[in-house]
């Protein structure tokens, strides 16, 4: 597996649209269903990921921790995307300085997911 | 996937949502004050509004949004739980229940009126109507103009750029699918030696012109996700352009333009220009002058360029730390003849004795001009400081022009990385408190834009590096408030003048109130007052309101050389720089006095100062202290004191060598240095001394 994108992400509904975009267009999906669990993959595959998309707002551990943690992992350098709403400004900013490399805005469509996703991955 | 599939996970999803917010609502009724199950609710509602609005249920994702404002405010503590307030929370997920059967079914999402009449109900409970509906943040497609355009783009990157999982590689290849990159170049002046290179940062900076058909804000989007954390310039240049042409090419030699452009290699190029014909020789040539005319004329040239020739090679530094040790060596090594031959029955003959003293002097001169070599312009660091200040006024929208002066005054290298931090420190003070912005000099009768001056030079054995500015001045009264309010000034004491400025160099003085991105970070200027101290130098402030700042540092020329005063404790040699040294006086019987609660002191020019034992102080064995022991009077950092040494020895030239690259910092001491004897000295760093015994 090359090129795989961890999504992070508590909604089936968003998994399952994020997956569906990215296979379409090539990518290897790995699927975490919360933060924890989001944490064990990366330790387990950390070195095919190259991208994290994360839902900032999540139960048992939020994004922000999430990012945090990530960061104390030799694979930190795997650029984090969080998905945050456009009233999540706060949020977002706190993503950022926690390490975040982008982020996303939902809903999106199909082609400016993959628009972002390619800043990170090629 | 179908579109089928995707609404069946959703409604999945939405169904549990619903269940665990009624759930969450329930048990928030019974234990009102329970954070956990106010967040818990929160996140249901705010999954549900993202999960809906990506599979197009607008309505639903609306009113989850209404409704997990209302459980934000909750959250915040905006709000307080009532059974009212519940009761109309069950009520909305009842509601929205209804929604997603409505839409499972086929059929519309909400009625209308009940749609409103919902929303309006959880209105009430928002201190303010929130902005509501979903838009289209990023990617909006613009339809590009077919005209070539060329945009300048500037990178310079924050240091931890990796850090948050940014690549440049990646912003230039994303660059290149939008145009032609015509031109790059990248500044590698920041790499450090390769020993200190940290992997994981980024020093490169780059600069490139790209040909493109896409507008400004397209190639904006490029940089979406690092303008905020770096500095990222883009310039339209297409006027500089026209039809493809580098207007600024016409005013280049063509060397410089090769050499930009990679088509030759330096070497190459300085080879074939070395070949070109003279002027003079053409002439010659052509009969237009006599070969002697000529002669005359380079002759005159030759003369004035002797005197301002310079011509230089370059060295690795590594090379010149290996020379300059060999050389403290071989002075140490004739320091020793000299100290052996003394010991040796006299008269020794005349000759060796002359040959000796000679062999000292060039040792001496030798070292000297090793030292010199050591010695670099200030002008780089002059130079990197400017581009600083441009980028931060840049982003704090404010204008600044920098006078450099005294570029080509040479300081140690060692030095000018010891002292470089803390130049920046004060300089980019100077652009974040000190220059105001353009809007305020207007209105103060300025021009718009600030100055700052930096200016070296030498005068007597000092480095003296001024850093002035035509900002608002220092506000004195704000000042001496605070430095009350820390306890570091009594009320109602009218200090001096430079007793004020003094206080700004204290811990915890910092006036602003805000930490800045720059020259804030809680990092005081007290930081660069013990760096300068450290190097044995000084800094005086004066400043005037509105008229501006000057900060001057005077620092010795170098680093590695000073006069030391040899002292013997229990047996052991110590060094105590000279320059520290007030006077010395023998300890006879009552010198000493113990005063109660002071301690025992010494009366040095009628003021009686503390005595500090340095074979107590410095921790070492003693097998019974000599009576009769040498009081030597130090100038500390705060206060005088008197160290009582067993013996005074002598003065030395000593070459201080850090322990820091052996041991780890040592209080108190400052180095270590090789005697002529060819035993080991600790060379005393009194300020720190000092503050290791008088902690309070």
């Amino acid at each position: 597996m090359e090129k795989a994108i961890l999504i992070v992400d508590d909604s089936p509904t968003l998994r399952a649209s994020l997956s569906f975009c990215l296979k379409n267009a090539g990518y290897d999906v790995i699927e975490a269903v919360n933060g924890i669990d989001g944490l064990e993959k990366i330790k387990k595959k950390g070195e095919v990921i190259s991208l994290i998309i994360l839902d900032i707002i999540m139960p048992k551990m939020e994004g922000i921790a999430f990012i945090k943690e990530v960061k104390k992992t030799p694979f930190r350098f795997i650029p984090v995307l969080i998905l945050s709403t456009e009233f999540d400004e706060h949020k977002r900013k706190e993503a950022r300085l926690a390490g975040a490399a982008g982020w996303l805005t939902k809903p999106f469509k199909p082609e400016q997911l993959l628009w972002v996703v390619k800043k990170f991955v090629r | 996937m179908e579109q089928e599939e995707f609404l069946q996970i959703y409604f999945a999803e939405a169904e549990e949502l619903t269940q665990s917010l009624e759930k969450s609502l329930m048990a928030l009724e019974d234990s009102p004050q329970d954070e956990n199950i106010v967040n818990e609710a929160f996140r249901a509602a705010h999954t549900m509004k993202s999960s809906a609005a990506m599979v197009g249920f607008h309505q639903i994702s609306e009113f989850t949004h209404t409704l997990e404002n209302v459980l934000e405010r909750l959250r915040n503590k905006n709000l307080v739980v009532t059974r009212g307030l519940i009761s109309l929370l069950l009520e909305a997920n009842d509601f929205l229940k209804q929604m997603i059967e409505n839409a499972s079914q086929g059929k519309g999402e909400g009625e209308p009126k009940k749609f409103e009449e919902m929303k309006g109900k959880l209105g009430r409970f928002l201190g303010l109507e929130a902005p509501v509906g979903v838009e289209e943040k990023i990617g909006t497609v613009v339809s590009p103009p077919q005209k070539d355009r060329y945009y300048k783009i500037v990178m310079n990157f924050k240091r931890n750029l990796f850090d948050t999982g940014q690549d440049p590689l990646m912003l230039l290849l994303e660059l290149e699918e939008l145009g032609e990159i015509m031109k790059i170049e990248a500044d590698l002046s920041q790499l450090p030696v390769f020993e200190s290179l940290n992997p994981y940062e980024l020093y490169i900076s780059w600069k490139l012109i790209i040909k493109t058909k896409e507008v400004l804000s397209k190639i904006e989007d490029v940089f979406i996700f690092v303008k905020e954390d770096n500095t990222i310039q883009i310039e339209d240049v297409t006027h500089r352009f026209g039809k493809g042409i580098d207007a600024e090419a016409a005013h280049k030699l063509l060397g410089e333009i090769l050499l930009e452009e990679g088509l030759v290699l330096e070497s190459d190029l300085d080879k074939a220009l070395q070949n070109q014909k003279k002027l003079g020789e053409i002439l010659v040539e052509q009969e237009k002058i006599t070969p002697k005319e000529l002669e005359k004329a380079l002759d005159i040239q030759e003369e004035s360029r002797i005197h301002f020739r310079r011509s230089t090679i370059r060295v690795d530094t590594e090379k010149l730390d290996k020379l300059m040790n060999l050389v403290e060596e071989i002075t140490t090594g004739i320091s020793r003849l000299n100290v052996g031959l003394g010991l040796e029955p006299q008269p020794l003959s005349i000759h060796l004795q002359e040959t000796i003293e000679n062999l000292d002097k060039i040792g001496r001169e030798l070292q000297e001009q090793v030292m010199r070599v050591r010695l670099f312009p200030i002008e780089g660091t002059f130079n990197r400081f400017q581009r600083m200040i441009r980028d931060l006024a840049y982003k704090q929208g404010k204008k600044v022009k920098v006078i450099i002066s005294g570029g080509d005054t040479e300081l140690d290298k060692d030095l000018i990385e010891h002292v470089g931090d803390s130049l920046k420190h004060l300089v980019l003070n100077c652009v974040d408190h000190g220059i105001e912005s353009p809007d305020e000099r207007r209105r103060k009768g300025k021009t718009e834009e600030g100055l700052i001056e930096l200016r070296a030079f030498q005068k007597g054995g000092k480095i003296f590096i001024e850093i002035r500015d035509d900002g608002r001045g220092i506000n004195k009264k704000a000042l001496i408030e605070k430095a009350v309010n820390q306890g570091l000034l009594k009320e109602g004491v009218t200090p001096t003048k430079d007793e004020v400025y003094q206080l700004m160099f204290e811990p915890g003085m910092s006036t602003t109130k805000a930490v800045t991105d720059t020259s804030g970070r809680g990092v005081g200027l007290d930081v660069v007052k013990t760096k300068i101290d450290q190097l044995n130098g000084s800094i005086t402030v004066s400043s005037e309101k509105d008229k501006g700042t000057i900060f001057t540092i005077a620092i010795p020329l170098t680093l590695a050389i000073m006069d030391g005063m040899k002292v013997e404790v229990a047996e052991e040699v110590f060094i105590i720089p000279t320059r520290y040294i007030l006077g010395c006086f023998q300890a006879k019987e009552g010198v000493i006095k113990t005063i109660e609660a002071r301690g025992e002191t010494v009366n040095f020019r009628g003021e009686y100062l503390p005595l500090v034992r340095l074979n107590r102080a410095l921790g070492i064995d003693t097998h019974g202290f000599s009576k009769d022991g040498i009081v030597v009077v130090v100038d500390g950092e705060r206060k005088r004191m008197g160290l009582l040494v067993d013996d005074v020895l002598g003065e030395q030239q000593v070459v201080i060598k850090s322990l820091d690259k052996h041991f780890r910092r040592v209080p108190g001491i400052a180095g270590a240095t090789i005697l002529g004897d060819g035993s080991v000295s600790l060379v005393l760093d009194i300020y720190g001394l000092e503050k290791l015994l008088f902690k309070n």
